[in-house]
C-alpha cells in the first residue's frame, strides 16, 4: 500500500482513478454517461452561439444585406433557444444521476464493510480509515466525488479545445492582405508559432498557479482533519437526550465551547486563514490575472490583423472568443489533471480500505447437520490476542462441552469472558491452539456452515427499523408459521396479540410513521426468537440482564432455560443467580479459565475465585449475613 | 401531511429580522466577513462592466481603422483593468470562507450554550427538540443559511447594483425594449420557479428517503450489527433493505428532475421571445440611423446582461427568503422562553446542613396523562443516606429528577432549607449535586479533565483521591499516559475506551470530585462484576461522609448501606424503613427481595419462582 507521502505520479493518477471509475460504474450506471453528454454539449452550445453572432456582426460591420441579415437572426434565435432545451433537459438528466451517485457509491464501502472478516470489523482503525474518507468528501468533495466532478469537466474541457480549434483555424489561415504593408509581417509562420507559444505558456501558468494554491489545502489535512475531529465531537453537545442530565449537573459546556474554539482551525486567525491571506491568496490571485493578460494578448494579434484587413470585425468576436475557451478549455483540463492528482492522495485512502484482504481461513467442510445434534466442542491450549494490542486476552484455555448442557461462564469485567465467545463462534481466530468441533479443527469447516451452529443474543443485539417478522426471520421473506412460533415460545405472544398488523408491524419509526417502539426487555424477546428461528444446536447468552429489574431478569433465565430444550445453551454473566442451574460453570480470570465444574462443587472450594465471586453477592441474601449487616 | 403545514406557518422571525440577526452577528465576532462582501461585489461589478466594454471599444477601433497606438492602448488599458481585478478576485475568493465559517462556529457555539442550559423539560420536548433539529440544519456545513446567506448577500447585492447600471445604460434606448426584457425575464422566473417549487414542497419526502438510505448504511456498517450480521446471515437481508432504499430514492430523483425538465422549455419559449424582440429592434435600429456594428454589440451584450440581473435579483430574493426559514428557527431556539430561573433569584442559603424536602408532590410528563409520581411527601435529612427501590416503571428515576431540579413538579413543591427551589437560579441549585445517573456524557478530554470536569486549575491530588476510592487506580496508573490519558477515540486516535463497568467507576470519581452535598447514585453497579459492587458497597460510608445521599438500586444488597430505604410503587412511596423494617412488614419489599435471595440460598431452586 501507498503511503500518502509518496510521491504522487502523474500513472498513478490516471490508474487510481480509472480503476475507480470502472468500481463505480456497476453502482450508478448512467452517472458518467449522463454527465459526459451534458459536458459535451455545454461545451459546444456556446461556440455555436459565438459562431452565429459573428456572422451576425461581419454582416452589420459590411454590406448590411436584409436578405441574409434576417435568415441569419432567424437561424440565431431558433438554435439559441433550442440549446437552451438540449442542455437543460441533459442538465437535468445529469443531477438526477448525480444525486443518485451520491448515495449509490456510498455503498461500496458498505458491502466492504459487510464482506470483510469481523476482526477488521472490530478494528477503531478500520472505522477511522472511512470515517476519514467520509470527511474527507464533506470537507471539500475529495475522493468519488471528484472524481465525477472532474470526469465531467475534463469532457467538457476536451469538447471545447476541439471546438475552439475549429473556429480557431481560419484566425490562421486568413492572411493579411499585402496591401496592410509592414503588417504583412503577421502572415510570418513564426508570429503564429510565438502566439502558440504565447497562449499556451499563459494556458498552462494559470493552471500551475492555481495548483500551487491547492496544493496548500492537501498539505494541511492532517490538521484539517484533526480540526474537523473536534468540530464533530464538540460542536453539538446537547443534541442528545441521554447526555442532558450530566451537561447540566457538570456545566459541561463550558469545557466544550472553549475547547472548540480553541482547536477549531478554519476561523479568521487560524493556520489555514493565515495561509490563505498570505501565499495561497497571492497564488490564486496570480493564477486568474495571468488568463487576462492572455485575453490582452489575443485582442493584439487579433485585431492587428482584422486592422489590417485579413477578416471582417465580427470575425474578431469570433476568434477572440474561440481562442480565450480555447485557453479555458486547456487551462480546466490541466487544473483538473492537477485536481485529480490533488484527489489521489484521497483515492489511496479509499482503496487502502477498499483493499483490506480477507485474511481469515475459509475451509470447505460440512458441518453436516446432524439429525441427532451430536456435536462436542473443545478448546485446545487457546491464547488470543485483539490485533495490536500485546496484551494476550485468553490464555491457554483449555475446555470441553457438548450439546445439551447448559454452561455458565462467569468472571470479574474485564476477564475475556465475551472474548471466549467471540473465538468459539469464529468471529476471531486464536493465535495459538485449536478449538475443534467433533475432533476437528473449526478452521477447516465452511465458514458459513459453521456459523449456522450458533445463535448468539449479544449483549449490544440489533434489531431493524422493518416489520417484526422480518426481523425475527433476518429476511424479508420467511415461513410465517415458525416466525410465529419462535416469538411464542420466547414469551412474546402476548405482545404480538396486541401488534396493529401482527407479523407485518414494523418495528420504530425509522420506516413508518406508525411504527411500534419496543421496550428492552420486548426487544431482547424478539432477540430471544430470532435465535429459536434459527435453530442452531448452540445459543448463547450475553449478559443479557443489566438493565432489567430482579422479575424481569428471573423471567428471562427461567424462560431460556426452558426454551433451550435439548440444544446447548451458555450464559455469560456477573450475576451468578443465573448459574445455578446449569450443569457446568467456567470461572474466568484474567484470560484464564481458573475453575470449572458444578455449582455445589466450585461452591465448596472456599480459596476458589467462584466462592469469592458469589459470596460478594449472596451473603446479603443469606440469613446470617443480614443480621450482620 | 405534515408539508402543506410548514409552507403555511408563519415562520417567527421575518427577512429583515434575519438579516439583521447575521449581521449583528457577523459585526461582534468578525466584521471581515462584512466588508468582504462589499469588496467581491465592487470588484465583481467592475470586472462584469470591464468584460462588457472591451469587445465593442476594441472593435469600434477597429471599425473606425483608428491608429494603432490608440488601438493597442485601448488594448492594453482593458486587458491591465481585467488582470487587476480578476486577480482581486480570485484573493478575495480564497479568503471570504475563513470569517463566514468563524461566524457559523458562533452561531453554533450559541446553539450548544442554550441546548446545554436551556431547563431541562424543553430537551425532552418533541417541538423543541424539532426546533433544535431544524437550528443545527442550518448550521450544518458551509452551503446551509448559517454561512451561504452571506453568499446570497453578497450575489444580491450585486445583482441589484448590476440591474442599476445597466438600467441606467440602456434605459436612454427605448424604455419599451427594457420593459419587454424584465418582463419576459420576470415571468420565465415564475413559471420556472413554480415548477421548481416541487423539490421545496416534497422535501420531507427526499429527506425521509436519504434519512432510510442513511439508516440502513449506519446500521450495515455499525461494529455492533456486524457480530448479528455475521452469525444470523443477515447480510443479504441488508443488502436487499439497502438497494430497495436506493430505488425508492431513485424513483424520487428521476421523477423531480422530470417534472424539472419542464421548466426548461418554458424558458426555452421565453428567450426566443425575448431575444427576437431584442434583435428585431436593434438591427431595426443599427439599419435605420446607421449605427456602427460594435455599436450593435454592446447594445446587444447590455440586453442580454440586463435580463440576467433581473433573473438574479429574483432569484437570490427566493434563495434569501428560503434561508430565512431557516435562519428564524435559529433564533427561535436561541429565543426559547425558559420555565426555569436562570438569572437573578435568592442565593443559595450558606450552610454545612442541607434538609431536602419533596412537599406534596405530584407528577406527570409533559404531554402525558399517567401519573408518575402522587402526593410524595419525604424529607431527607442532613447527612442522611435513602435508598430507593422497586421495579422498572416504579417512578425512582423521576423521583431522583424532581430532586435535583430537571423537572418542576405539577403540584407541590421541591424545598431547601425551607425555600421552593424555584426561588434559586436553577444553576445554583445544581452545583449542590455530585450524580451518577444512567447515562452520561463523557467528553473526549482527558481522565484527569473528566473527574475534575475542567481543563484548567485541576486538584490533581484530589483527582487522584477520588479515582482511588471509586477503586480505578490500578487501571489508570497502568495507561502509558496516566492520568493524561485521552478518552474516547472521536478525537486522539490512542485514546482509551473504557469498558462499561470502568466507565461507571470514573463517573463516580467524577461526582467524588465535585463534592456536592448531595451525593445521587442511579444504579451506579448496574455494569460492574460482583467483586467490584461488593467493593463498592463497602466503600459507600466512606465516600457519603459529611453529605446527604440518595442511591436507586435494583439489587436489594446494596440498601443496607442505608440509612432508609423508600420502597416506590406505582408513584408512591408504598413502605418506607430501614431493611429489617421491611423485611419483617412482609410487604413489595420482602417479597422482592425474595425473589433475588432464592438464587443465593441453598436447596430453592428456580422452579420455585412464582411470577
Amino acid at each position: 500500500m501507498k503511503s500518502s507521502s509518496e510521491k504522487i505520479t502523474l500513472k498513478e493518477t490516471m490508474q487510481i482513478h480509472f480503476r475507480a471509475y470502472r468500481d463505480l460504474r456497476p453502482y450508478c450506471p448512467g452517472a458518467f454517461a449522463s454527465t459526459a453528454a451534458y459536458a459535451a454539449v455545454n461545451a459546444l452550445g456556446p461556440y455555436v452561439t459565438v459562431y452565429l453572432s459573428s456572422q451576425l456582426i461581419n454582416e452589420l460591420a459590411g454590406a448590411r444585406r436584409p436578405e441574409i441579415l434576417w435568415p441569419l437572426v432567424g437561424l440565431t434565435l431558433a438554435v439559441g433557444a433550442g440549446l437552451v432545451l438540449l442542455t437543460g433537459a441533459l442538465l437535468h438528466w445529469k443531477k438526477a444521476m448525480t444525486d443518485r451517485y451520491e448515495q449509490a457509491k456510498e455503498k461500496i464501502y458498505t458491502d466492504k464493510m459487510l464482506s470483510l472478516d469481523y476482526a477488521d470489523v472490530d478494528k477503531a482503525e478500520t472505522h477511522d480509515l472511512l470515517s476519514q474518507i467520509r470527511q474527507n468528501e464533506r470537507w471539500a468533495s475529495w475522493g468519488f466525488l471528484m472524481l465525477l466532478d472532474a470526469f465531467g469537466e475534463m469532457v467538457g474541457g476536451a469538447v471545447g479545445v476541439l471546438g475552439a480549434i475549429v473556429l480557431t483555424v481560419s484566425l490562421f489561415t486568413l492572411p493579411v492582405p499585402s496591401s496592410a504593408g509592414q503588417l504583412t509581417l503577421l502572415n510570418h509562420p513564426l508570429f503564429v508559432l510565438l502566439l502558440v507559444a504565447a497562449l499556451a505558456g499563459v494556458t498552462f501558468l494559470s493552471p500551475l498557479c492555481l495548483n500551487q494554491g491547492n496544493k496548500y489545502w492537501a498539505s494541511l489535512s492532517e490538521d484539517a482533519k484533526f480540526s474537523n475531529r473536534f468540530f464533530r465531537a464538540f460542536g453539538f453537545l446537547g443534541d442528545e437526550k441521554e447526555t442532558n442530565l450530566d451537561i447540566r449537573m457538570y456545566n459541561q459546556q463550558k469545557i466544550s465551547i472553549p475547547c472548540l474554539k480553541h482547536n477549531f482551525l478554519f476561523n479568521t486567525d487560524g493556520i489555514v486563514a493565515r495561509t490563505a491571506r498570505g501565499p495561497m491568496g497571492g497564488w490564486m490571485a496570480l493564477g486568474y490575472s495571468l488568463s487576462a493578460v492572455l485575453t490582452g494578448l489575443v485582442y493584439v494579434f487579433v485585431c492587428l490583423k482584422a486592422w489590417a484587413g485579413a477578416f471582417g470585425v465580427g470575425s474578431v468576436t469570433q476568434y477572440v472568443g474561440a481562442v480565450t475557451a480555447l485557453s479555458t478549455s486547456v487551462s480546466t483540463l490541466v487544473e483538473r489533471v492537477g485536481i485529480l492528482k490533488s484527489n489521489t492522495t484521497f483515492m489511496r485512502t479509499i482503496y487502502q480500505f477498499l483493499d483490506i484482504p480477507n485474511q481469515m481461513y475459509q475451509g470447505s467442510l460440512t458441518t453436516e447437520k446432524r439429525s441427532d445434534r451430536q456435536y462436542e466442542v473443545e478448546f485446545r491450549d487457546v491464547s488470543f490476542k485483539y490485533p495490536g494490542s500485546s496484551v494476550w486476552a485468553l490464555r491457554h484455555v483449555n475446555m470441553k462441552f457438548k450439546v445439551g448442557e447448559r454452561m455458565a461462564v462467569v468472571g470479574e469485567n474485564g476477564s475475556s469472558k465475551t472474548t471466549f465467545i467471540k473465538l468459539l463462534c469464529r468471529l476471531y481466530d486464536p493465535q495459538e491452539g485449536q478449538i475443534l468441533l467433533n475432533g476437528i479443527d473449526i478452521r477447516k469447516y465452511n465458514y458459513r456452515d459453521y456459523m449456522n451452529l450458533f445463535s448468539v443474543v449479544f449483549q449490544d443485539f440489533q434489531l431493524l427499523a422493518q416489520p417484526l417478522g422480518a426481523n425475527v426471520a433476518g429476511a424479508q421473506t420467511y415461513d410465517r408459521a415458525k416466525v410465529r412460533q419462535a416469538l411464542e415460545d420466547a414469551g412474546f405472544g402476548d405482545r404480538l396479540a396486541k401488534m396493529p398488523q401482527g407479523l407485518d408491524t414494523m418495528l420504530y419509526k425509522e420506516f413508518a410513521t406508525d411504527g411500534v417502539d419496543v421496550s428492552g426487555g420486548e426487544a431482547q424477546k424478539i432477540a430471544i426468537a430470532r435465535t429459536l428461528y434459527k435453530d442452531a444446536p448452540f445459543l448463547i447468552l450475553d449478559e443479557p440482564t443489566a438493565a432489567l429489574d430482579p422479575i424481569a431478569e428471573a423471567e428471562i433465565y427461567s424462560k431460556f432455560n426452558e426454551i433451550a430444550g435439548d440444544k446447548t445453551a451458555v450464559y455469560i454473566s456477573h450475576r451468578l443467580s443465573s448459574c445455578k442451574f446449569c450443569d457446568e460453570i467456567a470461572v474466568f480470570d484474567h484470560g484464564q479459565i481458573v475453575q470449572q465444574g458444578s455449582h455445589d462443587r466450585l461452591l465448596a472450594d472456599e480459596g476458589g475465585k467462584y466462592y469469592a465471586l458469589w459470596m460478594a453477592q449472596a451473603q446479603y441474601y443469606t440469613a446470617p449475613a443480614a443480621q450482620e449487616a | 401531511m405534515t408539508q402543506t403545514k410548514q409552507t403555511t406557518q408563519k415562520p417567527a422571525y421575518n427577512v429583515w429580522q434575519n438579516v439583521r440577526f447575521m449581521i449583528g452577528h457577523a459585526w461582534h465576532s468578525c466584521k471581515s466577513v462584512l466588508w468582504l462582501c462589499l469588496a467581491v461585489v465592487g470588484v465583481s461589478l467592475g470586472l462584469n462592466l470591464a468584460q462588457l466594454f472591451i469587445a465593442p471599444m476594441v472593435l469600434a477601433r477597429v471599425e473606425q481603422h483608428a491608429p494603432l497606438p490608440q488601438l493597442l492602448g485601448t488594448i492594453g488599458f482593458f486587458a491591465l483593468v481585467l488582470a487587476i481585478l480578476s486577480g482581486l478576485q480570485g484573493y478575495l475568493k480564497e479568503n471570504t470562507m475563513y470569517g463566514r465559517v468563524g461566524v457559523r462556529l458562533s452561531i453554533i457555539n450559541a446553539i450548544s450554550e442554550k441546548a446545554c442550559t436551556t431547563s431541562y423539560p424543553n430537551t425532552r420536548d418533541p417541538v423543541t427538540l424539532k426546533l433544535l433539529e431544524k437550528a443545527r440544519y442550518a448550521c450544518r456545513s458551509n452551503s446551509r443559511p448559517a454561512e451561504h446567506i452571506w453568499e446570497t448577500l453578497t450575489q444580491l447585492l450585486l445583482n441589484l447594483a448590476g440591474f442599476s447600471v445597466y438600467l441606467a445604460l440602456v434605459s436612454g434606448l427605448n424604455f419599451g425594449l427594457v420593459l419587454a426584457v424584465a418582463a419576459t425575464t420576470a415571468v420565465g422566473f415564475f413559471v420556472s420557479r413554480r415548477i421548481n417549487e416541487w423539490g421545496y414542497r416534497h422535501r420531507e419526502a427526499e429527506a425521509t428517503y436519504q434519512k432510510q438510505i442513511q439508516y440502513v448504511r449506519d446500521k450495515a456498517e455499525s461494529i455492533h450489527l456486524a457480530k448479528d450480521i455475521r452469525i444470523f446471515g443477515l447480510g443479504s437481508w441488508v443488502e436487499d433493505l439497502y438497494n430497495s432504499a436506493l430505488r425508492l430514492y431513485a424513483a424520487f430523483v428521476n421523477r423531480r428532475e422530470k417534472i424539472y425538465t419542464r421548466a426548461c422549455a418554458v424558458d426555452a419559449v421565453l428567450t426566443l421571445a425575448r431575444n427576437s424582440i431584442a434583435y428585431f429592434y436593434l438591427i431595426r435600429l443599427t439599419l435605420a440611423e446607421g449605427l456602427p456594428a460594435s455599436q450593435f454589440l454592446l447594445y446587444f451584450s447590455a440586453f442580454s446582461s440586463f435580463s440576467t440581473w433581473v433573473t438574479g435579483i429574483l432569484q437570490q430574493a427566493t434563495t434569501l427568503r428560503q434561508e430565512s426559514l431557516d435562519l428564524s428557527s435559529i433564533q427561535e431556539y436561541l429565543h426559547l422562553p425558559e420555565p426555569f430561573r436562570f438569572e437573578g433569584g435568592q442565593p443559595i442559603p450558606q450552610s454545612d446542613a442541607y434538609e431536602l424536602r419533596l412537599d406534596h408532590v405530584s407528577f406527570r410528563y409533559p404531554g402525558t396523562d399517567r401519573l408518575i409520581l402522587r402526593d410524595i411527601d419525604l424529607i431527607i435529612r442532613p447527612g442522611e443516606k435513602i435508598a430507593v427501590v422497586g421495579l422498572n416503571g416504579a417512578g425512582k428515576t423521576t423521583l431522583v429528577k424532581i430532586l435535583c431540579g430537571f423537572y418542576d413538579p405539577d403540584e407541590g413543591r421541591v424545598l431547601l432549607n425551607g425555600t421552593d427551589i424555584r426561588e434559586f437560579n436553577r444553576q445554583d441549585y445544581y452545583r449542590l449535586f455530585s450524580t451518577v445517573f444512567q447515562e452520561s456524557s463523557i467528553l473526549d478530554i482527558t481522565v484527569a479533565e473528566t473527574v475534575a470536569q475542567a481543563v484548567e486549575n485541576i486538584d490533581m491530588d484530589r483527582v487522584k483521591d477520588c479515582i482511588a476510592k471509586a477503586g480505578l487506580t490500578e487501571k489508570i496508573e497502568s495507561l502509558p499516559q496516566g492520568y493524561g490519558a485521552h478518552i474516547g477515540k472521536n478525537i486522539y486516535l490512542d485514546g482509551i475506551e473504557f469498558s462499561g463497568g470502568q466507565t461507571q467507576r470514573l463517573m463516580l470519581a467524577r461526582a467524588l470530585y465535585k463534592n456536592g452535598p448531595f451525593l445521587v447514585l442511579d444504579e451506579p453497579t448496574a455494569a460492574l462484576d460482583p467483586i467490584a459492587e461488593n467493593d463498592i458497597y463497602q466503600k459507600y460510608n466512606e465516600m457519603t461522609t459529611g453529605k446527604s445521599s440518595v442511591f436507586i438500586s435494583h439489587r436489594l444488597a446494596s440498601t443496607r448501606f442505608c440509612d432508609r430505604i423508600l420502597f416506590l410503587k406505582d408513584g408512591v412511596i408504598a413502605e418506607e424503613g430501614t431493611h429489617d423494617q421491611l423485611l419483617a412488614q412482609g410487604g413489595g419489599y420482602a417479597k422482592l427481595f425474595d425473589i433475588q435471595a432464592r438464587y443465593y440460598q441453598e436447596g430453592r431452586d428456580l422452579d420455585e419462582i412464582q411470577l
